[in-house]
């Protein structure tokens, strides 16, 4: 008998400090720790932004809960990106969900946009054309003319965001398929390759190659903006400054919130995270990581991801 | 090399500060506690405990979170060596000899022997380090697609010296290994491969619960078909002295200490390439060419001293292109940059001229943590080698909820619960049948490097195989390679020859 | 005199899924394309096809091996692995792992009260300090917690 009200006694006591609810109720108020999915892993650059988003609400109690990361990357994403569609508690579930993911999202399937209520995008990442110092190729229109002449120009980057760039770039350039892209995991195996000389160009983002390029072992050949980057990148000429249209990508940072989210939730998070993008912590944070500042509320999310979206489908049929 | 030692000196005076000695030692102890554990590896202890670290000043930070990522490699030994689960990828070679050294009742000399080449291991790398990072950073940014893919062309041979008498099982094993390793996302197009449909198996097959599931779980098998055979726990004459490491067991484990310390500091230096390749070569290499007294596979220290010299000195070795050149050697290298970044720090080619007590501070205090990994490993070993007299009847479900828990933390879901009991049910049949069982694992860790970089390679060079003829380093390992391959089969040529010749 | 034993059916496993593996590299994949590099497939239709070998000769070696020779205990802990993994899917990781430790000691192996009592505690705590506590790992609550608390 002793045994059996031990095990049951340790057993409740277990199963309570499972238990992690704590009921709360008055106005629009969150009622429940708010969970904060991240599909990628602790300390790469989602994990990183979303912790910063989290920091600066509960530094300045702008949610009355805590908020929680949490990390779940199988499946690729996509099964913590199900989850949190088809979560039980939409008004405390956000997902950090850029428009690489989102690409990544519709190409594997199964999910869509329409799944979710996008709450905010809170800044961009655009590309960059770059090249080791003792590359071949010293301007880009050094590498547009061997390309024509068909001689092979291998560029590096990754197979998403960076990849769907570059084809938009060569299509600009009516240079389709003549690049040789060779598939890197990172923006840091990038900058190692080129800085090893195992490839022409490469495709990056200013964070991963910012030091690189003030201390000269890289070139940032061209800028895939509509307007040039800040130091270091200054030098980086636009494409419509060598004679072309301006391409750009940017890769958006953005949260989104479940399908079932209720609607003063959702103006609750659209408001909150305006305050978040104008808040000086935030500023900072944008500086220290190279991110544009680039805050769309809700409506504008929803629309610039249905696009984002729409375009990834039509890659998927080619 | 004067400056350098004198910068050296620098660093030292910053490390030794009461405040980043505590954050040392506080790392230690941390990151041996998580290293034990199986499932959580430096990648997962680093990532959980940098966003506490933020609220630091950034050189106690990076200091605490290095203590961790070094002391984890002596961490993960243990639970390798007294309970045959490793606890984590770099310590599965560790459990190799470790274990069944534990089982004849030496679990003692296993540990120290451990703990001790790994310090060495670790001192060496350091010194490395110090006085040739940045030199051999560039040289490590010399290996392209094709020397990676030709330097793992040589490790997989090398996983044919780990295959044992049966070499059709030993192929079975590496090919399964392979193919499971295909599974999931292609690197190269990003498009998925064998998933069938499975929204888990989009992401692949996670390594370390199948890791804890094919080693740890199968062992647990074992334990329980052998429960009544073993009359009671392994008595282990606990005195200081049978721990104690003879004279001839130092003779017996310094060249293989001396030798895997250096080959396992050029591995982590190489981009992609860390702590449990170098671990897994180190072990090979030593099977293959070493002198070794015992079978290794048996309990044979050199096999040990193989393996721990190589993953610690691997992961000083992944700190030089961190500090150096800014680029991660490791995957947990990749986070402590991402913490770095965070802090206003930024590691590349500057980090050294920009911040050199940092840097010399950080490399300072890899030395400390080193010293006080040991001495608390060292500690603790009579305690930890109670562990094993615990009786099996309690081990078993001990092991059980451990590794349920571990395998859990990898995931954060049932996932990879699932793969690892899948996993035990596997390696269960595998030991029962005689497949050998560190092939499948290794070729898993390999061939997704080996085909990436070939593939990558076959675009540079426009589909042609000559890339990996004509580039010096390149053509050198694929000489290397080939050397491997024919050498046995030359060999066999001669000697059926001499046999012939009356 | 052959013997289908489980070396057999282990290869003749491998050989179904070296067939698999081929097949959809192949036409799922693809080996090769116009533009002379390598797809998707090749890389693992080549492994499979030398699995495929591998599996044949390991089939022809199992006729001449002794069978292996499987004892009770092993489908015990086999039988609980795949029970325990349907308890955490039911009622929780945390609850599941517990009454497991307790009723596997209990019924199967009979540890004397002191030490079921003592090792409890001690991998409990083990349990909840680095995991739970310190790590906070959101462990699974289980179908049973879900339809409770919503």
């Amino acid at each position: 008998m002793n045994k059996i009200c031990l095990v049951t006694a340790v057993m409740t006591a277990l199963t309570l400090s499972v238990a992690d609810v704590s009921a709360q109720s008055g106005g629009f108020a969150l009622s429940r720790n708010v969970e904060f999915v991240v599909s990628s892993k602790a300390g790469g650059n989602s994990d990183m932004f979303s912790r910063t988003i989290a920091d600066i609400i509960t530094q300045n109690k702008w949610a009355n809960q805590p908020i929680v990361i949490r990390n779940q990357e199988e499946g690729n994403g996509q099964v913590s990106r199900r989850n949190v569609a088809s979560s039980k508690t939409p008004d405390e579930s956000l997902l950090c969900l850029s428009s690489g993911d989102l690409t990544v999202m519709v190409t594997l399937g199964g999910l869509s946009i329409e799944d979710f209520r996008p709450i905010a995008i809170m800044g961009a990442d655009k590309h960059l054309v770059l090249a080791g110092k003792d590359g071949k190729y010293k301007t880009l229109k050094d590498a547009i003319e061997a390309a024509k002449k068909g001689e092979q120009v291998t560029i590096g980057g990754t197979p998403g965001d960076e990849l769907t760039v570059l084809n938009m770039m060569l299509e600009e350039l009516d240079l389709v398929d003549k690049f040789d892209f060779v598939s890197l995991a990172s923006s840091a195996e990038t900058v190692t390759a080129l800085l090893g000389g195992h490839i022409d160009l490469g495709m990056g983002k200013p964070a991963a190659a910012r030091e690189y390029v003030k201390s000269g072992d890289i070139v940032a050949l061209a800028a895939l903006s509509t307007s040039r980057f800040s130091p270091p990148f200054d030098q980086a000429p636009t494409l419509s400054e060598l004679g072309y249209k301006n391409v750009e990508f940017p890769l958006y940072r953005g949260i989104v919130g479940p399908k079932a989210m209720s609607d003063a939730a959702l103006s609750y998070w659209d408001n909150t995270m305006k305050q978040v993008a104008e808040s000086a912590a935030w500023k900072e944070y944008l500086d220290k990581v190279l991110l544009a500042a680039d805050y769309k509320n809700a409506a504008q999310t929803l629309e610039e991801y249905r696009l984002v979206e729409k375009r990834a489908l039509e890659a998927k049929k080619k | 090399m004067v400056e350098s030692l004198q910068m050296l000196a620098m660093g030292f005076s910053v490390a030794t500060s009461v405040e980043n000695l505590l954050a040392a030692f506080i790392g230690a102890i941390l990151g041996i506690l998580v290293g034990a554990m199986p499932g959580i590896g430096s990648l997962a202890g680093c990532a959980l405990l940098l966003p506490i670290t933020f609220k630091f000043n950034p050189v106690t930070a990076i200091i605490m979170l290095g203590a961790i990522y070094y002391s984890n490699m002596f961490g993960g030994a243990y639970s390798a060596i007294l309970l045959n689960v490793p606890g984590d990828s770099p310590a599965i070679m560790t459990a190799l000899d470790g274990y069944p050294l534990a089982r004849k009742g030496r679990a003692g000399k296993a540990l120290l022997t451990s703990n001790v080449s790994s310090f060495v291991g670790g001192v060496i790398g350091m010194v490395i380090l110090v006085f040739l990072g940045p030199a051999l950073a560039r040289l490590g940014l010399k290996f392209g697609p094709s020397e990676m893919a030709a330097l793992m062309l040589v490790a997989m041979t090398s996983v044919s010296w780990l295959v044992g008498e049966n070499p059709v099982k030993g192929v079975i094993a590496t090919c399964l290994g392979m193919m499971i390793a295909t599974m999931g996302v292609d690197g190269i197009t990003g498009n998925v491969r064998y998933d069938f449909g499975n929204i888990y198996l989009l992401g692949g097959i996670n390594f370390i619960p199948l890791v804890i599931g094919f080693i740890g779980l199968a062992q647990v098998f074992e334990l329980a078909e052998n429960r009544f055979s073993v009359a009671e726990p392994i008595q282990e004459k606990f005195s200081i002295l049978g721990g104690l490491l003879t004279r001839h067991d130092i003779r017996r484990i310094t060249p293989p200490v001396l030798k895997s310390s250096f080959l396992g500091t050029f591995v982590g230096f190489l981009p992609g390439a860390g702590a449990t390749t170098a671990s897994f070569l180190g072990y090979a290499i030593q099977k293959k060419f070493g002198k070794n007294e015992e079978e290794l596979g048996t309990g044979a220290i050199e096999g040990l001293a193989a393996a721990e010299a190589a993953n610690n000195a691997a992961a000083a070795g992944a700190f030089g292109p961190l500090l150096s050149l800014g680029i991660p050697g490791s995957g947990t290298t990749a986070v402590l940059l991402g913490g770095l970044m965070m802090w206003g720090l930024n590691p590349g080619p500057m980090l050294f001229a920009s911040e050199p007590e940092f840097a010399w501070g950080l490399i300072a205090s890899l030395f400390i943590s080193n010293l006080i990994a040991l001495l608390v490993a060292m500690i603790s070993i009579p305690w930890m080698a109670k562990v094993i007299r615990v009786p099996v009847g309690v081990m078993i479900p001990s092991i059980i909820t451990i590794c349920f828990v571990g395998a859990y933390a990898t995931t954060n879901s049932m996932y990879g619960v699932v793969i690892m009991v899948i996993g035990g049910v596997l390696g269960y049949l595998f030991q029962k049948n005689d497949y050998p069982v560190a092939p499948l694992l290794l070729a898993y860790v390999l061939s997704s490097s080996l085909e990436i970089n070939v593939r990558r390679a076959l675009v540079i060079s426009k589909g042609s195989v000559s890339i990996f003829f004509e580039r010096p380093i390149s053509l050198v390992l694929m000489l290397v390679f080939f050397t491997l391959i024919l050498a046995p089969v030359i060999r066999g040529i001669l000697s059926r020859a001499r046999k012939q010749r009356p | 005199m052959r013997n289908l034993n489980s070396r057999t059916v282990i290869a003749f496993c491998t050989f179904l899924l070296a067939l698999v593996w081929l097949y959809l590299g192949i036409y799922e994949y693809g080996v090769w394309d116009a533009r002379h590099r390598p797809l998707p497939g090749l890389f693992p239709a080549g492994i499979a096809a030398v699995l495929l070998a591998a599996s044949l000769a390991g089939m022809v070696q199992s006729l001449r091996e002794k069978p292996a020779d499987y004892r009770r205990p092993a489908f015990e802990v086999a039988a609980s692995l795949v029970l325990l993994v349907a308890a955490c899917f039911t009622f929780g990781m945390l609850p599941s792992l517990l009454v497991y430790f307790v009723l596997w000691q209990v019924l199967v192996e009979k540890t004397p009260v002191r030490a079921l009592v003592l090792s409890t505690l001690v991998v409990g705590a083990i349990v909840w300090g680095v995991f739970v506590w310190w790590l906070q790992i959101p462990f699974e609550n289980g179908i049973i917690y879900d339809l409770i608390m919503y």
